[in-house]
């Protein structure tokens, strides 16, 4: 526990260090919550589900900043790239924990600095809309961030990990962008989807990350916490194989 | 340490062996279609039996593609042998490998186990939450390390803004931190100076005297292996031709003398001696000081052209050149 929180505490001085360009990655959040909040509230005025298309505009635009998908990703991948993952290996910690870490300081220093300011000014355009919220709907979104925030990190350290197989994956990151667009539910709830697309995304994790939570805050159809949670282990599983493989590839990629 | 010491406590408690290892990569040799490669295996050990005693200092030297990462790979639980047994302080570091790298260091020259963007003291900070050492223990070392290693006016700077011989004195303290039993040291040398070599060698003499500490060199510099090492292993094309002592290695190349001849021209050298080098107004000869016969050497320094002559013993380069030579012969 003390090595994950080393690497946490790492990747939040490191994130740190890099402050300086925050600005513009603060800017553009603020500007794509601030759109998509004016958009919703127009397309949705005088729906009577309009409270909730509103919130969750708020939402699915703010909390999937603090996965920090890209620093997970990049913790394998970019030592893959540049040869210094049999550094990382002879420590006494394994390489998911030590990938978790990395991405819990990094997520610390988005939630903080990139999501909850973002998230106010977004909050502050939803004003109105805020009136639904309650604790019940406080109770749903907790766990279901906590698994989402922990599927996204297997998502992401199990793609990095195929870096080790294919050396550059920037091909399977637009991939997975392109499925989280499409799939996540993220930008359109699930529940304005037609039923074919809103089968497929809820038969793939993509949707347990980036729909889910925001869905119980606001309100909407909710995504069974149980399926959630079996994509937890279907993707540990996945890593876990992975992982068991790392060692043998290191040897050749890791230089 | 003496050479037979350290002989034979390698053979009563190793701190590391290798016993009848095998080890094959597999490499790619072209394309099959668009997506497939055509593969074949290339080994890269072939049945190494090795053991270094605790405490003991021992150099591994041969040429790019020789297997010394490869070996360093094994024994510290990076690579599982295709065949044979490896063992760090009597645990088959494969299987251990968590639990065995709280009791061991390692030093890759060519990467770096420092936070980049961190300053040098942050990054030790996060080594001894990582490897779970005490802050007391931790600030006693650090002490230490930093006095030897002259690393005090860095370790408020970002690794990043520190120049290579810097950085190099940082890594090795990062890898010897924790106080480990073994460390590893894959060309810890690489790009430094002389003055930053010459130091960090010195140190390094220091620390295995003071704690301990079995060190397992692998270097492409001789200087190094000669300047630290008690014994010295030589691998070529995956197996190690010789372990032993540097004198050892005399009697493997052939010739445990060199002579210097200063002439223009120079003359065709009487057996047994060997030409070695030569340069545009010298020669280098080698030769078995046991066979020499002091005739020829006479002959020699009294031919025509040449100047002077001069005796010296030779240098581990050469001799480890010899041995490949007649390896490859």
């Amino acid at each position: 526990m003390n090595a994950v929180l080393a690497y946490a505490r790492a990747g939040l001085l490191s994130a740190l260090a890099y402050r300086s360009g925050l600005w513009l990655t603060l800017l553009g959040a603020v500007v794509l919550v601030s759109v998509q909040v004016l958009l919703w509230k127009t397309l949705t005025a005088g729906h009577p589900q309009s409270a909730a298309y509103v919130l969750f505009a708020v939402l699915a635009r703010t909390y999937p900043l603090v996965y920090a998908e890209r620093a997970v990703f990049d913790f394998v991948a970019r030592r893959v790239r540049e040869g210094g993952l049999a550094v990382e290996l002879t420590r006494p910690v394994g390489l998911a924990a030590a990938a978790f870490g990395h991405g819990l300081g990094h997520a610390l220093f988005r939630a903080l600095f990139l999501a909850l300011p973002a998230g106010l000014v977004g909050l502050a355009w939803a004003w109105g809309d805020l009136a639904g919220v309650d604790a019940g709907r406080l109770r749903a979104f907790l766990p279901a961030f906590a698994l989402a925030f922990l599927l996204a990190f297997l998502i992401n350290h199990a793609l990095s990990l195929l870096a080790l197989w294919i050396g550059r994956p920037d091909g399977v990151l637009e991939a997975r962008d392109a499925l989280a667009l499409v799939l996540g539910g993220g930008f359109v709830p699930l529940g304005l989807y037609p039923t074919w697309l809103k089968t497929a995304a809820l038969a793939s994790p993509f949707a347990a990350v980036y729909y889910a939570p925001a869905a119980a805050l606001a309100g909407l159809e909710p995504y069974p916490l149980a399926l959630q949670a079996f994509w937890v282990l279907a993707l540990a599983l996945l890593a876990l194989v992975l992982g068991r493989r790392v060692r043998a590839r290191a040897a050749l990629a890791g230089g | 340490m003496n050479q037979k010491v350290s002989m034979e406590q390698a053979a009563s408690d190793p701190a590391l062996e290798l016993t009848g290892v095998h080890r094959a990569y597999r490499v790619a040799a072209g394309r099959r279609g668009f997506f497939s490669l055509r593969t074949r295996l290339v080994p890269a050990l072939a049945g190494v039996d090795l053991r270094v005693g605790r405490g003991e200092i021992f150099g591994l030297v041969g040429p790019n593609g020789a297997g010394k990462s490869t070996l360093v790979k094994l024994l510290t639980g990076l690579l599982r042998p295709d065949a044979g047994t490896v063992r760090l302080l009597g645990e088959d570091p494969f299987r251990h490998r968590r639990r065995l790298a709280r009791r061991y260091g390692v030093l890759f020259g060519q990467k770096s186990q420092l936070w980049w963007d961190l300053p040098l003291t942050e990054s030790f900070e996060l080594l001894r939450r990582i490897y779970g050492v005490s802050r007391a223990d931790h600030e006693k070392r650090l002490e230490r390390l930093a006095a030897a290693l002259e690393l005090e006016p860095l370790l408020s700077r970002p690794v990043r803004q520190l120049s290579l011989g810097q950085r190099m004195r940082g890594e090795v303290a990062a890898a010897l931190l924790h106080d480990p039993e073994v460390v590893f040291l894959d060309e810890p040398t690489i790009g430094l100076d002389v003055v930053a070599k010459q130091a960090l060698l010195r140190f390094l003499l220091e620390e295995n005297r003071a704690r301990g500490t079995t060190v397992f060199l692998t270097s492409h510099d001789l200087e190094d292996v000669e300047r630290l090492a008690t014994r010295v292993g030589v691998l070529a094309g995956g197996r190690l031709v010789y372990q032993g002592s540097l004198q050892g290695l005399t009697a493997l190349a052939g010739f445990d003398r060199v002579v210097r001849v200063h002439c223009s021209p120079c003359p065709k050298p009487p057996p047994p001696l060997e030409p070695l080098t030569r340069a545009q107004h010298w020669a280098d000869y080698a030769f078995d000081s046991h066979r020499l016969d002091p005739e020829a050497a006479l002959r020699l320094a009294s031919g025509p052209g040449v100047r002077a002559v001069e005796v010296r013993e030779p240098e581990l380069a050469a001799l480890i050149a010899r041995i490949y030579e007649r390896r490859e012969s």
